[in-house]
């Protein structure tokens, strides 16, 4: 036993030993990057949650506190009811709550539905002009959508859909965007084609095909533009605000928080953090959620062929 | 033979009617308005109801040379031509430059870094409206909590968004919070540097920052490129962050975008908006084009 750890002892002085200085000087060098790293890592953390801590650092404070010009409670006492104004029964809260969801609702399920639809006409498909068609919708997201956001207005208010859900969710219909649409092609282009001709001679037609083989296999992407559907509807500002007269029984979240809390709003403070963190969450537990996906995904939208 | 030219047909239809949805979406929702604006750009009109009989006073081209011509308008273009182009060539390269730098660090490879690129990217998720409202709250000159922190910790309290001078700085320094945003499309370009490349350069003798120099950033010109040309079609269209922001458009107009006087004018003068949209498209497309022209420094792997 006493050799054994002798000899031990003798292999780990043996080891040391071996170890030239200047090893030692990096070894201690890189010691002290890291610990630099981590320091700068966390420096920048705070920087990058301070929005966060300030909104739910305040929307925890009472009427009193929030006039102080503090961050936290001088007394620590953690204040709800500025959440509980939100949802009182004289707040507009629900109903926004209500047409936000209803817009994201339908969205969420059909823009991953409309894109692939078309996009799998656009990878799998062989027909005349399929690349002319293919380079029009790409060209139209080089179209600044202020161009198109303006003259809308009229289109809508002949059809009478001004003031109503309409102008933000039956467009996104039509297609579901040519970003998303690009990106389920390019997705659905990595799908051998043998499969799907595999599946073709079995004498499954095309549409069978695509419920069948395509939309199992394309559920990352499904997905990620899923949840990018739900976070785009949840947060769009510009066509509610285009599209809704102050006072409309249509108004979203974004548009509502704009009007009840925004610039010129006489509301405390600690209230209007409140309705931000109620808007903010959702997002950020989908965030949490697919993560992998999202960045992923972020990362792949980013990247030309 | 016509059996053959029958199923080419019905390949032809299928193929169409799986696309038809975005090419009804692509004719009326983008078309229809795009060519319905241009026309009107050439009518003196309030907004009204699409209409093909009532085009209100054909004034030519007046919608668009009222910009340099009538002093009301000229004043207010100029003013947000130069607001649009000052943001912008203070932004995209500040947010260019600070991202990469931040997908640098987080492509380190220690402990728990995945932990702080979600945690950096966080701020992107925060809604326009929301960012608007909470920085509107707390850069208050009165019940800001932002001036009250710094002077607490003995530095002194700024203006922010209450004087001219400080607003552009002030919307600068409140964007930066977004940069998570192109830091993950950094570190997704980072990845795809080839590890033999650095290696081979090292057995040379290579610094670290040569090694940035010379290899990360030339394999990261594709995205460079991409990314500017995205940062100026959305820089150049930005309203929301102001407007939920301030209100309008900043102390003494020093915020007054290009799509203000979009906004601003086309209920009274619909044709004059759809000008200016025209205009902007211009620009754009024009920027657009430079950038494209010029980047010769851009370096295709072969593989694309």
């Amino acid at each position: 036993m006493a050799a054994i750890q002798s000899t031990g002892k003798a292999f780990s002085e043996n080891r040391e030993m071996k170890t030239l200085p200047g090893e030692k000087k990096r070894k201690a060098g890189k010691i002290a990057s890291v610990t630099g790293i981590y320091a700068l890592l966390i420096l920048l953390s705070l920087f990058f949650l301070f929005p966060f801590i300030v909104m739910v650092s305040l929307s925890f404070l009472s009427d009193k506190e929030i006039q102080l010009q503090v961050l936290f409670s001088p007394s620590g006492t953690l204040y709800l009811g500025a959440y509980a104004g939100i949802f009182s029964s004289g707040s507009k809260y629900m109903k926004y709550l209500a047409n936000t969801l209803t817009v994201a609702a339908i969205t969420t399920v059909g823009i991953p539905f409309v894109s692939s639809v078309c996009a799998y006409g656009f990878a799998k498909m062989e027909f005349k002009g399929k690349e002319f068609v293919f380079g029009v919708v790409l060209s139209t997201m080089m179209i600044p959508a202020v161009i198109t956001i303006v003259p809308l207005y009229t289109i809508y208010a002949k059809l009478g859909w001004i003031n109503t859900l309409y102008p933000m969710w039956v467009p996104a219909l039509f297609g579901g965007g040519a970003t998303n649409i690009f990106l389920m092609r390019q997705f659905m282009r990595g799908i051998p084609n043998d499969m799907l001709k595999a599946a073709e001679l079995d004498g499954a037609n095309s549409f069978v095909v695509y419920t069948r083989i395509m939309v199992p296999l394309c559920k990352p992407i499904l997905l990620y533009v899923a949840v990018m559907s739900f976070m785009g509807a949840w947060n769009d500002f510009m066509t509610p605000f285009t599209y809704l007269d102050y006072g409309s029984d249509s108004i979203t979240l974004a548009l509502g928080i704009y009007y009840d809390y925004g610039p010129g709003s006489t509301k405390l403070a600690n209230e209007a953090m409140a309705a931000g963190n109620v808007m903010v969450l959702p997002c950020a537990i989908l965030f949490f959620c697919f993560q992998k996906y999202l960045i992923d995904g972020v990362a792949v939208t980013g990247m030309k062929d | 033979m016509t059996a053959n030219k029958k199923m080419k047909i019905r390949k032809n239809v299928t193929g169409y009617l799986y696309v038809l949805p975005v090419i009804l979406g692509v004719l009326f929702f983008t078309l229809l308005p795009v060519v319905y604006a241009f026309i009107n750009s050439f009518f003196e009109t309030p907004l009204k109801p699409f209409s093909l009989t009532d085009w209100g006073v054909f004034v030519g081209l007046k919608n668009y040379y009222q910009n340099f011509t009538n002093g009301y308008y000229r004043r207010r273009f100029l003013r947000s031509l130069g607001v649009t182009f000052s943001y912008a060539g203070i932004y995209i390269p500040l947010s260019l430059v600070l991202s990469f730098l931040l997908a640098v660090l987080l492509n380190k490879s220690v402990k728990g870094i995945r932990f702080f690129r979600v945690l950096y990217y966080l701020p992107v998720l925060i809604p326009a409206v929301c960012s608007g409202m909470l920085w509107n709250r707390i850069t208050d000159p009165d019940f800001g909590i932002v001036n009250a922190m710094l002077e607490s910790i003995g530095l002194k309290a700024l203006p922010w968004f209450q004087t001219a001078k400080s607003s552009m700085p002030s919307f600068v320094f409140v964007n930066l919070f977004t940069i998570g945003g192109s830091m993950i499309l950094w570190l997704a370009q980072l990845k795809n540097v080839p590890v033999s490349l650095y290696e081979s350069a090292r057995l040379d003798g290579a610094s670290k920052l040569r090694l940035l120099i010379s290899i990360t950033i030339p394999i990261c010109t594709p995205m460079i490129l991409y990314n500017v040309i995205m940062s100026i079609i959305g820089v150049m269209q930005t309203y929301a962050q102001v407007i939920t922001l301030t209100g309008g458009s900043g102390a003494e107009n020093s915020l007054l975008f290009y799509v203000f006087n979009i906004y601003d004018n086309r209920v009274q003068s619909f044709g004059y908006a759809c000008a200016l949209s025209f205009i902007l498209f211009a620009i754009i497309g024009g920027l657009t084009a430079i950038v494209m022209k010029t980047s010769k420094w851009v370096y295709y792997t072969e593989e694309g």
